[in-house]
């Protein structure tokens, strides 16, 4: 049953996954287009070593190199976008179209609401991962047009990275909006937290309490740890896809037990 | 075994809101109107029994399945009608039928297609460019296409022009020729009473009455308005059954209940210019209760 769900909610979001999808790329061509004007440029790099480790955290170390600009110039932003598009979806799959009264047909054929919640969540799931394989296939082949050539693996593991830290917060506004049918609620909260988050891991080099507890930041691996550079490490994306399930999961039965408005 | 089984059935969202102790039957093949003004409970009563809501108290079965813990099997042989019909403006009738289908296993389109064509529907129109009569027509198309055992329709004619209406109404008489049965609900009598053989009165959450649709209509008064040729030796508002009798020079209204025998006895001897009898309707007799409520409650306030 949660297929067919799964396929009618796929079919209802791929106008706006499309689109975003479009915006992704021509972000990722825009923001590479400028690296042939920084590569090598020693000048640069002379600059940013004068410059405090707080300053060089937030502008990006490396920038002549294809990792640190990809890195630092346009993965850095990836987060907040993922992380907004993912908290949009999240909140409008469940509660969303609950307040516009749209789940009443859905809920009034033979299907089952955990079986709806779990084909929106793998739909939100599938979309993320759509718009991370538009985001690793325009960075690879940009950086092959632009002179910024990156290695593929560690290019889809950094990519797998950013699109899980999202799926987290996604998945936790879909948890949020199932369990209370307040779309506004979740989306504050998922994508407050979500982009919240990614300012505080770039205060993480200055504040020692941050830096302490980073490493339940899930955008620490994404993004100070340099997965472009040093190779990204599976276990934070695992266990981010494994988190943002087990969200979903502990909401079901709050789903399956409360009223649905219309 | 009766088709809706419910026993005390309440969803109250707050005191003196939503539905309180619901205890009815519905038979199999039977189409029963539920009745009563805007706000009444119709609403909360019917999404309770599709196991949107859950219920406060009581329970109530359906196909002998519960409604809320049984609520999938439920809409495996329930089709259902929303009283406000909320679906993706950017969809068409084709598309929603097809989803349908595939939610229930691949069911077939055939029967929905037809009623389709005898709605005069526009299949491929997107919902959004639709009127609110045709959007409606969707809905009941959806609630129909499958041949429900149960059909559970929250005022199906609403919006809906008086030519499309008739169709309506022979679609659900013929299902319930099929053995089918049809639960709906409308706050016009008028239209209940051309096709139920039940009703169900709610008036504040309650269930008032449950009757026959004739002896319902019996019960409620009729409205005497008449104009006599002279002066009248009778006095119309003393006779037994008649209520709210005003007389102004010839001229007469009131309202009677019962049978016509005792006012046209009474009227024999005199000579009328005019004459009529016409039967309330729903509405007015609501309007009376909540007029005869209606200074009480202010006194409550006030205190």
């Amino acid at each position: 049953m949660w297929p067919e769900a799964w396929a009618q909610t796929m079919q209802d979001s791929r106008r706006s996954l499309l689109w975003w999808a479009i915006g992704i790329a021509l972000y990722t061509v825009m923001v590479l287009a400028f690296f042939p004007l920084l590569k090598g440029n020693t000048a640069l790099a002379d600059l940013m070593q004068t410059l405090p480790e707080s300053l060089r955290a937030l502008a990006g170390d490396n920038l002549g190199t294809p990792a640190g600009y990809v890195g630092g110039k346009l993965l850095s932003t990836i987060p907040v976008l993922l992380t907004l598009y993912a908290a949009l979806q999240g909140s409008a799959l469940i509660a969303g179209q609950e307040e516009r009264g749209w789940l009443e047909f859905p809920l009034s054929q033979p299907l089952p609401r955990g079986a709806l919640l779990l084909g929106r969540t793998v739909a939100l799931l599938t979309m993320l991962l759509a718009l991370g394989l538009t985001l690793f296939a325009s960075i690879w082949l940009a950086g092959q047009v632009f002179a910024a050539p990156l290695p593929a693996g560690r290019l889809a593991g950094t990519v797998a990275l950013h699109v899980l830290g999202a799926w987290l917060f996604g998945a936790l506004t879909l948890a949020l909006g199932a369990a209370t049918g307040r779309p506004g609620l979740a989306v504050g909260v998922g994508a407050g937290l979500g982009t919240g988050l990614v300012v505080v891991q770039s205060l993480a080099s200055q504040v020692q309490v941050l830096s302490d507890l980073a490493w339940l930041n899930p955008w620490k691996y994404a993004l100070s740890d340099l997965p472009l550079e040093r190779g990204a490490n599976a276990w934070p994306a695992v266990i981010c896809l494994l988190l943002g399930a087990a969200l979903v999961a502990l909401a079901a039965p709050a789903f399956g037990n409360r009223d649905v408005s219309q | 075994m009766n088709v809706i089984e419910t026993s005390g059935l309440s969803k109250r969202y707050a005191p003196g809101v939503g539905v309180n102790a619901l205890t009815l039957s519905v038979g199999a093949g039977e189409i029963f109107g539920f009745i009563g003004p805007n706000g009444a409970g119709k609403t909360t009563a019917i999404r309770t029994l599709m196991g949107f809501l859950r219920p406060t108290g009581g329970n109530a079965h359906i196909l002998g399945h519960d409604v809320w813990k049984e609520r999938t099997e439920v809409h495996r042989r329930v089709g259902y009608l929303p009283g406000d019909l909320h679906l993706p403006r950017d969809h068409s009738a084709r598309e929603l039928m097809t989803r349908s289908c595939r939610l229930r296993g691949g069911a077939s389109a055939d029967y929905g297609l037809e009623i389709a064509r005898r709605l005069e529907l526009r299949l491929d129109a997107r919902l959004g460019s639709l009127s609110k009569g045709n959007r409606q027509k969707i809905g009941v198309t959806l609630a129909l296409m499958h041949r429900p055992e149960l059909l559970i329709l929250d005022e199906p004619t609403d919006g809906l022009d008086p030519l499309v209406q008739d169709t309506v109404l022979a679609l659900l008489r013929e299902a319930a020729a099929e053995g089918r049965t049809v639960f709906l609900s409308s706050h016009v009598l008028s239209e209940v009473e051309r096709i139920a053989a039940r009703v169900g009165i709610i008036r504040r959450g309650e269930l008032i009455r449950v009757e026959s649709v004739q002896a319902f209509r019996a019960s409620l008064p009729q409205l005497v308005s008449l104009r006599f040729a002279r002066p009248p030796r009778v006095n119309l508002s003393a006779l037994d059954g008649m209520t709210q009798g005003v007389a102004d020079g010839l001229d007469f209204r009131g309202a009677w209940r019962g049978g016509p025998d005792a006012l046209i006895r009474a009227l024999a001897a005199e000579s009328l210019d005019s004459f009529s009898l016409v039967p309330s309707t729903l509405e007015d007799a609501f309007m009376d209760e909540y007029r005869s409520e209606g200074p009480r409650k202010e006194a409550d306030h006030v205190a």
